[in-house]
């Protein structure tokens, strides 16, 4: 009776802790949240074609027509959308200078925080060139790494290697198709898996919860749970393995060996024989392994036409 | 709380045993006395010392009384000048309950050697090492229920005659062009003799764990001496309530195991060996009855009884320590949650 007692006392203790513990999870990871950042998108009369090299000197109204497009697309996606040609002075950027560029350039046209991306297509005449794409807020969310580089992978076919000459229709084209790519690719359902900026001056996560976007510097609540139910699920573990061991060390274990009450001189052996009785010897045939050696033909690894780094950037030629 | 008492001739007040002399000593008139020389001049107060063994039966039934605990049912030898105050196993008040028979005075006695305050210190360098014990466990109040006991001991001498017989096997190895050569040799092993186990000792005594006893031996038999009821001034003494026909399989397993150790000793150099048969027979046994010091304490925690005993003659100590679960779950739960505290700090979890 006294045991279930202690039984039922144990159970409710582990109850109660495990019951705390949740509580000061649900606490830690939902109401310990920073401030959300997010700014949303406010309307498309920023977005549109910003021709730094002048590539449409001579055609303002196709630059027109461009943006204009972009300015649908940004409309109909609700995102801030520029397309960025630089001009020959980008020339030398390393591909880190390109991505701060673009970054930067992004902030100051549409402000940190919004929904929106800047899609630099490097025509400056570095080479390899980097293309980058600079997303903030949604954007990060519905255009993942791998959609960027399928994007790029898709405009390669349209944009000039780096070292030919840059024509205005090539432009028509990528920008063209890359605002159709956007459509196409728009998914917000997608969007899962939070984004981590790590680049930013400020390291900020961007996530959807409950159908809203969040920006902030704290990590999403759904993920502060997880790592505190991990560090617990330690803690626990580590405490378990202590208590265990700690225990095991409070146990009787002392035994003498009754050898001590026998001595040498003690001992009156009337046969203490060994004696050989038989001998054979017993032989088997040692099989030779053959190794397979075989020599390893080195194919050639083909060289992706878009160089792309792991981030936003691409290279084409 | 003397369970035996001898006056001194000096000055009538109560001798004492000090194991550091090994004499019994007066603390008013500071006379000391060896056993021998108490032998003498107590002769008519401690009448349990006459030359003929008869008389010395009878005697040692005259002057030694039982007492019985009215909770667990310890029976305590005494004389008949003890007011005892207390079960030294339980702790609850015993009563008189009856005068010794002569059939128990012990054959042979090992005096004690370790003081109280030795097995103090025993007592306390063991328990310090153990962090997660009641906080009580370690208190004065607890250190005073340290009992020094004379516990009754068979001592057996066992004559064994062995037979064992095996097959071992030695094997030799060698490669000779493509084959590999394996050369066997078989023995027969024989072992058969005599042997003589001498003073395996079994306490008589089923209120104390046989595996404690067991665990603070070996004691120094060559300190062995005729009983006198002198040892037993300052100390609590018991009598066996287990023979020694009870206490022979356990006598035997360990006498066995002594045996086949030694035996396997002997056997060396083969790769295998396929035992035929192992025979170990006890002929003869030889009884020594006989109380061997022991400092003896028990514990009471959430109702369970913990026992420890030291060697009262190497101070070789014994018995699990009471683990206050309490403690140690509050130290495992600190550091369980400091580590997952550090691991949600740094891995993000709040900020």
């Amino acid at each position: 009776m006294k045991k279930k007692g202690s039984v039922l006392s144990t159970l409710i203790i582990i109850i109660g802790v495990i019951a705390g513990l949740a509580l000061l999870d649900y606490f830690f990871a939902f109401h310990t949240n920073s401030k959300n950042l997010y700014k949303g998108y406010s309307d498309s009369s920023s977005s549109g074609v910003t021709d730094e090299n002048g590539i449409f000197r001579d055609d303002p109204a196709e630059l027109e027509r461009l943006s204009k497009i972009v300015r649908e697309t940004s409309a109909k996606l609700d995102l801030n959308i520029l397309i960025f040609l630089p001009d020959s002075t980008k020339k030398y950027y390393t591909d880190d200078d390109v991505r701060d560029f673009t970054a930067n350039k992004y902030n100051d046209t549409f402000g940190e925080f919004t929904d929106g991306l800047l899609y630099y297509i490097d025509i400056s005449g570095k080479s390899p060139a980097c293309d980058d794409i600079a997303k903030s807020g949604k954007a990060s969310l519905v255009y993942t790494e791998d959609i960027c580089q399928n994007i790029f992978y898709a405009l390669d076919e349209y944009l000039p290697p780096s070292y030919g000459p840059v024509y205005p229709e090539h432009i028509t084209n990528a920008v063209e198709h890359f605002c159709s790519l956007l459509e196409t690719n728009y998914s917000e359902s997608r969007a899962s898996e939070p984004y981590y900026d790590a680049t930013a001056n400020v390291p900020t996560y961007t996530y959807y919860r409950n159908g809203k976007t969040y920006i902030t510097k704290s990590k999403p609540p759904l993920r502060k749970l997880l790592i505190c139910i991990a560090a617990e699920a330690v803690g626990g573990l580590t405490a378990l393995i202590i208590f265990l061991c700690t225990k095991g060390r409070y146990k009787f274990k002392n035994k003498t060996n009754p050898s001590i009450y026998l001595n040498n001189n003690d001992v009156h052996f009337i046969d203490n024989s060994d004696v050989l009785i038989r001998s054979y010897v017993t032989k088997h045939r040692i099989e030779s392994s053959s190794g397979g050696g075989g020599s390893r033909g080195g194919g050639g690894g083909g060289g992706h036409s878009h160089g792309g780094s792991i981030s936003h950037s691409s290279h084409h030629r | 709380m003397e369970s035996v008492e001898y006056k001194c001739p000096n000055c009538n007040a109560d001798l004492k045993f000090n194991p550091t002399s090994q004499k019994l000593e007066c603390e008013y008139c500071l006379s000391a006395f060896t056993v021998d020389e108490i032998k003498k001049l107590c002769a008519t107060t401690e009448n349990s010392i006459p030359q003929e063994a008869v008389q010395v039966q009878e005697d040692f039934a005259n002057h030694t009384h039982l007492y019985r605990c009215k909770s667990c049912g310890a029976e305590i030898m005494a004389d008949d000048q003890l007011t005892a105050t207390f079960c030294y196993y339980c702790h609850n008040p015993v009563i008189l309950a009856g005068k010794m028979g002569g059939e128990f005075k012990p054959d042979k006695v090992i005096g004690f050697k370790l003081t109280r305050d030795n097995a103090i210190a025993c007592f306390k360098k063991w328990v310090g090492k153990r962090w997660f014990v009641p906080k009580d466990f370690k208190s004065q109040q607890q250190l005073e229920k340290l009992t020094g006991l004379y516990v009754p001991f068979w001592l057996a001498d066992c004559h064994v005659n062995v037979d064992v017989r095996a097959i071992g096997k030695k094997l030799r190895h060698w490669v000779s062009g493509n084959y590999s050569y394996t050369e066997t040799k078989e023995f027969r092993i024989t072992r058969v003799g005599g042997m003589l186990t001498k003073g395996i000792p079994a306490d008589g005594e089923t209120k104390i764990e046989d595996l404690l006893m067991e665990a603070i031996e070996p004691y120094d038999y060559r300190e062995l001496k005729d009983f006198s009821m002198s040892y037993l001034s300052g100390f609590y003494a018991d009598k066996y309530d287990v023979d020694k026909s009870a206490v022979f399989p356990r006598i035997r397993v360990r006498s066995n195991q002594a045996c086949s150790a030694y035996i396997r000793s002997t056997i060396s150099g083969y790769s295998g060996i396929i035992p035929s048969s192992e025979q170990y027979n006890i002929s003869n046994t030889d009884w020594r009855y006989t109380l061997l010091p022991v400092w003896f304490m028990s514990y009471k925690y959430k109702d369970k009884i913990y026992e420890f005993a030291i060697n009262g003659q190497t101070g070789k100590l014994a018995g699990t320590p009471p683990l206050s679960k309490g403690r140690l779950g509050l130290l495992c739960a600190a550091i369980g949650a400091a580590l997952s505290a550090i691991i949600i700090v740094v891995g993000g979890g709040i900020f």
